[in-house]
């Protein structure tokens, strides 16, 4: 994990460098805790970059199960795309498209059609049953966009 | 105070608490038994679902599910050697060697006798502690606060057994995160970056779920080419009479495993996976005979599950006392209080002293009523578990998220602050960087801050900024725990390796 921890403590570093200038424009009491902790978490992320050097190259690195990287990248980015898409399609209809399409890439090719179709059914109750509960019950209005 | 404990156990016992208990016994059992689902993520994701509900139902309900889902967890563990929740990794030493051996049944009803009683004793520590600790707060000004967050956080350190380092950066990380928003004293704007949105600071419960559930479905989705096959289960006839047995017989295993599983709960940051390992390496030490265990002892089994379940109330001390959880879920139960107005400390066992004690006697019931749910439920769960695909499982969680997150303050800002610190949470376990500290400062931020800044203030006004923070008898015994925390990692290391030394 040597790469890994050098580019999260070189991250850190950046915030902590960026917090301090922003915390000198504060009023003195305003800016003292934040001051002393970003020098804190500036110390500490300068030690994880110099130990990053003398760690055994054995140590574990930052790897997914092998063969999972490719559904892990695509959930990641169906969740961003069903949060982005909220505002413009509305909730109902982007949980929708999104949960089945969650469903689907995760299942592969191990399913029948007739799974699939389960599958999508019980996708299609949980939504608008929570949505029901949600938006009628507790009159939580959700964001309706375009669609609904 | 006698009125007082009446009325609240005759709110207890209303149908609407009564059916509360027992749906958030069963849901928490199902929760705990599914590996990936843990007690925190079930407890955040239900926050919302409450937040119209009167406090003390939504408590009632939390309270269980987090009991239940301690003890579910217990089930994977034994079935199929994979803990449902991290509080069930030192059950799988000894239940699923039973397990493997034809015992299955023996070994779902020790752990379900040993987190009824560990979980009714710790209750009792909460129903008897918690008054006089609350009085005890009252006592409690700036620079103790200061100072009891600081042993917090130094706590953080001595727990992230695989890198101390990194769970002090988490620890800060989390601080910094606490800042971000309107300073509480002299008004300052701060890390805002000119959102509006961000003025009031990062929102607790979407900043929890993201950190506790996204990690959680994208390892769900990471670890899907599992397979899992549990061990059948059959009930079998006067096992229960077996364990009771046992554990009447043995009677200091289960109390010492309860008490430790308490003690750690009190100490923030500490989780039921902590006191579990702990109390397991106790009943190892003392026992006559320590080569049975790991190989199927019952005791083993008893000495995990009764602290674990312990552990529950004990992280609750703190929370209901101080405003300090003990575990991730009942940092989510902090959440839950502020947002029903409730605020931790003396006021919460006066001004709202009905709904608190309803709650602390609602986790007796929830204890008992794991009995009979657990053992009559328990092969229809040991079903489930190997029957949920992931493929349902992941996105449904998800989902809940982002209702979850959306539902408390109708932002979709939120929403994206979830995903976001989803995203941070995932990444970071995968750099052995976990949630847990990140948390723990985000919550004792504020906390500690007010503290510091309030005690100069109070040492300016007296002449005296030092003597306001290092001579008042309680923050002296903060100070002293303080250090002895910091230094707990180097103690403990220089006494290893001296018996190490005698040994040779």
């Amino acid at each position: 994990m040597k790469i890994a921890d050098r580019i999260a403590a070189l991250l850190l570093l950046g915030i902590c460098v960026s917090g301090w200038v922003i915390s000198r424009t504060f009023s003195p009491l305003s800016g003292l805790f934040p001051q002393v902790i970003v020098l804190i978490l500036g110390g500490l992320s300068l030690l994880l970059f110099i130990l990053s050097f003398f760690r055994s190259p054995e140590e574990e690195r930052f790897v997914l199960v092998q063969g999972r990287a490719l559904p892990v990248a695509l959930t990641v980015l169906i969740m961003a795309a069903w949060v982005a898409l909220i505002s413009v399609l509305g909730f109902l209809v982007t949980s929708l498209l999104m949960f089945s399409l969650m469903t689907i890439v995760l299942g592969g090719k191990e399913r029948t059609a007739r799974q699939l179709v389960l599958r999508i059914l019980v996708v299609c109750a949980s939504t608008v049953g929570f949505y029901l509960f949600f938006d009628r019950l507790l009159l939580v209005s959700f964001p309706r966009g375009l669609l609904l | 105070m006698n009125e007082l404990l009446v009325n609240s156990l005759t709110s207890l016992f209303t149908a609407t608490n009564l059916l509360l208990v027992l749906l958030g016994v069963v849901a928490g059992i199902v929760v705990g038994a599914l590996p990936g689902l843990t007690a925190t993520m079930a407890i955040a994701l239900l926050v919302p679902f409450t937040f119209t509900m009167q406090p003390v139902h939504g408590l009632v309900l939390m309270g269980a599910i987090y009991v239940a889902a301690i003890y579910g967890g217990s089930f994977s563990a034994i079935l199929l050697n994979t803990p449902g929740t991290p509080s069930a990794i030192a059950t799988t030493f000894d239940g699923h060697p039973m397990a493997r051996r034809g015992q299955s049944y023996l070994a779902i009803a020790t752990a379900t006798m040993a987190s009824v009683f560990g979980g009714l004793i710790g209750v009792l520590f909460l129903l008897f502690l918690s008054p006089p600790l609350s009085r005890l707060s009252l006592r409690f000004g700036p620079p103790e606060f200061f100072w009891l967050t600081t042993f917090g956080l130094t706590i953080i350190a001595t727990l992230s057994k695989k890198s101390i380092l990194k769970g002090l950066i988490g620890g800060a990380f989390g601080l910094l995160l606490s800042m971000i928003g309107i300073a509480p004293i002299e008004g300052s704007v701060r890390f805002t970056f000119g959102s509006v949105s961000l003025q009031n600071g990062i929102a607790l419960i979407p900043a929890l779920i993201g950190f506790f559930c996204i990690p959680e479905v994208l390892g769900m989705v990471e670890r899907k080419a599992e397979q899992y096959t549990a061990i059948p289960y059959r009930r079998q006839r006067r096992v229960l009479q077996r364990v009771l047995i046992r554990i009447v017989r043995k009677p200091l295993l289960m109390i010492r495993s309860a008490v430790i599983g308490t003690i750690v709960g009190i100490i923030p940051g500490a989780g039921g996976n902590i006191a579990a390992m702990v109390s397991y390496n106790e009943a190892v030490r003392a026992a006559r005979n320590p080569e049975q265990f790991g190989k199927g002892s019952m005791d083993g089994v008893i000495a995990a599950e009764a602290s674990n379940n312990a552990e529950v109330s004990g992280s609750l001390i703190p929370l209901l006392t101080l405003g300090i959880p003990g575990a991730p879920p009942a940092a989510v139960l902090l959440g839950a209080l502020l947002l029903h107005g409730m605020r931790p400390g003396r006021e919460l066992f006066t001004y709202h002293g009905a709904v608190t004690y309803t709650f602390m006697f609602s986790l007796v019931l929830a204890n008992i009523l794991i009995l009979p749910v657990g053992i009559f439920s328990g092969r229809w769960i040991s079903r489930l578990i190997t029957r949920i695909p992931v493929t349902l499982l992941a996105p449904l969680v998800f989902f809940l998220s982002v209702i979850g997150s959306y539902a408390i303050n109708r932002n979709m800002f939120d929403v994206f602050v979830m995903l976001g610190f989803g995203l941070i949470g995932f990444a970071g376990r995968k750099m052995k960087l976990h949630p847990g500290p990140i948390v723990l400062g985000l919550i004792l931020g504020s906390i500690c801050e007010q503290g510091l800044v309030q005690s100069i203030l109070m040492g300016r006004a007296s002449g005296s900024i030092l003597a306001m923070f290092f001579t008042r008898p309680l923050s002296i015994l903060l100070i002293v725990l303080t250090l002895l925390s910091a230094a707990w990692p180097f103690i403990a290391k220089t006494i290893r390796r001296r018996r190490a030394g005698r040994s040779v």
